[in-house]
């Protein structure tokens, strides 16, 4: 199935300005967002800034990550600046050698983790905006300075995270027919498509970029680093690009080496991506619960620490020392069960990838839920702000009353998501053992099925326990 | 020819059942709460209520209010300012419940108080606040309904489709890691 042969879907995605389209629809969602957070209502329920952003941008990017693709990289506005930006100043540079690698992007992804829960972003509208903001100078200040998508590659950590989650999308741009690569000598999906000859003198003019990220089609596999732009559709003179369907998740048991990746094994930066992504999962809901609040509240009293010191403990502990403990035990486990000789380093990266779709689940089972409980309280805010800045109900008075779907039916969903990610997992460390240990793979897989079994049991604990409904509440 | 053994297929199907046997406890999170009482100016003060009308059977206080005042002139209360909330049902007869709203942080411009609302319907709700600026007092109805999971045999039935689509993708990247791998990949 290819979308881009599609009747409608496929004539707007080949379009040239298809994702600048999405980009100005975005953008517009971000302006009102910093608009409404610098002058708005202090109280998060009622601003737009702490709604759109911790309710419906984060549940619909997971939603179009588990339908799609990685569509709100498609559609980041902030690439649209950047370029705009890039008309007026064109960088040189590239990104530093040593830099190369997504440790940033690890590094930026825990930290908004962490800030959001030491500085309760979710009911701080002022500072939503802020956020936003300084997301957007960082974006242009980088990839003004830096060639490429420097900014989306190596330090964005919504994109770490969205080039995680879309390993188990059910789109990925490929090739068509390897045939048609082969015989190919302009690689203008990965260099970009030239003006015509005798257009220009020594150096022919880029009409069409190609991949900023530097993914050669031929060698692509999967959907890590790819921002679905379609730069590469664009670019390609032979038509041979398509957006198809494939098998969600297969692409982490994949061993092949990877344009601009290398091979996932070798990737000790991607490792501990992933291990953000997946406890990260874990950790970011489960202190939206009242044992975690509990603990905290306990841990500040009894202990005599500082909220700050509280919360660097428990990402220590749920992003590093958790982590480190049982995956060293699950390839412990793996290398005494099989008599593999690996080093244990290399035995977690071979199955670490496992993690992703029950991560995945987790996440849509957290972001759903705030996107089902409040999807339409979009409604009465934006009502509110129409009265609130010209002092006439031009949209009605607020209905306030509408909110969303009731919690309690929405846990199914919930419960039926992180189920169905522990059955991708399950898929990953099986097709995983299959691959590197043959006859002896259940044994291999035996621990990390295990350890999925584990973390699926805990994600359902977390979904049990009371949740604090922040940043919808006064 | 002998049937295969799947031994992750196997797992996967006691996972759910260990799953679903084991979670016993079913707690309702609390729901999106919403102002039934909006910027209302009263008196020196301008006072919203915010409520999350939970009806519950155990006891549990799943009537939650949220008090929100300020001085009319949009700055804050000032320190003594207290609120209270009463319930009393509209549709049957029953006693008129009280609740001291607590401030939320310290912060006298954001008190909640909680009720027990034992059954389904309309419910009067009074806001008091009472302070140095004086004392007012605000109503509203509102109407409680539970917010309850599915019974855990619904819930399995919920999980059906969920069940059977993750089987099927245990087998469809499984048959894809054997295709790559007769391809030479």
């Amino acid at each position: 199935m290819d979308l881009l042969r599609w009747p409608v879907v496929g004539p707007f995605l080949r379009w040239r300005h298809a994702r600048t389209s999405l980009q100005l629809v975005l953008l517009a969602a971000a302006v009102v967002i910093v608009l409404h957070g610098l002058v708005g209502p202090d109280l998060a329920s009622t601003n737009l800034a702490t709604v759109l952003t911790w309710v419906h941008y984060r549940g619909l990017l997971v939603v179009a990550l588990l339908a799609a693709g990685n569509l709100f990289c498609l559609g980041c506005p902030l690439v649209r600046v950047r370029d705009w930006g890039r008309q007026l100043h064109m960088p040189r540079r590239a990104w530093p050698a040593r830099l190369r690698g997504k440790w940033i992007g690890v590094a930026l992804f825990a930290a908004v983790l962490l800030t959001y829960e030491l500085f309760d972003l979710w009911a701080l509208p002022a500072a939503t905006a802020w956020l936003v903001l300084g997301y957007f100078a960082a974006a242009v200040v980088v990839d003004l300075t830096f060639r490429g998508a420097s900014f989306c590659q190596y330090v964005c950590p919504v994109g770490q995270f969205n080039f995680v989650a879309s390993t188990v999308s059910p789109l990925e741009l490929r090739m068509r027919d390897a045939n048609t690569c082969r015989t190919c000598r302009t690689a203008d999906c990965v260099s970009g498509r030239k003006a015509p000859a005798g257009d220009t003198a020594l150096r022919p003019r880029v009409v069409q970029r190609g991949c900023e990220l530097g993914l050669f089609m031929p060698a692509k596999v999967g959907n890590l680093d790819c921002t679905f732009c379609l730069d590469c559709v664009q670019a390609c003179p032979h038509d041979n690009i398509a957006l198809a369907s494939r098998v969600p998740g297969a692409e982490l048991a994949d061993d092949r080496r990877r344009s601009g990746i290398g091979r996932l094994v070798d990737r000790v930066d991607l490792a501990a991506l992933v291990v953000v992504f997946s406890f990260g999962a874990l950790l970011n809901a489960f202190l939206m619960v009242a044992p975690a609040q509990a603990l905290q509240g306990w841990m500040e009293h009894d202990w005599g620490l500082s909220r700050a010191s509280v919360l660097a403990l428990l990402f220590g502990a749920g992003l590093v020392v958790l982590p480190f403990g049982l995956l060293g035990a699950a390839a412990f486990s793996t290398r005494a069960l099989t008599g593999d000789g690996a080093p244990p380093g290399l035995v977690v990266r071979r199955f670490v990838m496992s993690l992703v779709p029950l991560a995945t689940g987790v996440w849509a089972a957290h972001y759903g839920f705030h996107l089902l409980t409040g999807l339409l309280v979009v409604v009465p805010i934006t009502q509110n702000a129409v009265l609130d800045l010209t002092g006439a109900p031009w949209l009605g008075w607020p209905f306030w009353r509408w909110t969303g779907l009731r919690p309690g039916s929405v846990f199914p969903l919930q419960a039926g998501l992180v189920l169905l990610g522990a059955f991708g997992s399950v898929a990953v460390v099986q097709a995983t053992a299959e691959r590197d240990y043959g006859a002896r793979m259940w044994r291999a897989a035996a621990p990390w099925l295990m350890l999925t079994t584990l973390l699926a049991m805990t994600a359902l604990w977390i979904l049990f326990q009371p949740m604090q409904m922040r940043g919808m509440g006064p | 020819m002998s049937q295969a053994f799947y031994p992750a297929r196997h797992l996967a199907c006691a996972l759910i059942v260990l799953l679903l046997t084991s979670t016993t406890r079913v707690a309702a999170h609390e729901g999106p709460p919403y102002p039934i009482v909006s910027n209302h100016r009263e008196g020196p003060y301008v006072v919203s209520v915010w409520t999350d009308p939970d009806t519950t059977d155990d006891g549990t206080a799943g009537g939650q209010f949220w008090v929100m005042v300020q001085q009319a002139d949009g700055s804050g209360v000032p320190a003594g300012t207290r609120a209270a909330v009463t319930v009393r049902p509209l549709e049957r007869e029953g006693p008129a419940l009280d609740a001291e709203a607590e401030p939320v942080d310290g912060d006298p411009g954001r008190q909640f108080a909680a009720v027990v609302l034992d059954h389904e319907g309309w419910f009067s709700v009074t806001a008091r606040v009472d302070g140095p600026l004086g004392s007012v007092t605000v109503a509203a109805d509102v109407e409680a309904t539970y917010d309850t999971r599915p019974a855990p045999i619904l819930l399995i039935v919920y999980l059906v489709p969920f069940v059977l689509v993750g089987l099927m993708w245990l087998r469809l990247v499984r048959r894809r890691r054997q295709m790559a791998a007769s391809a030479g990949h």
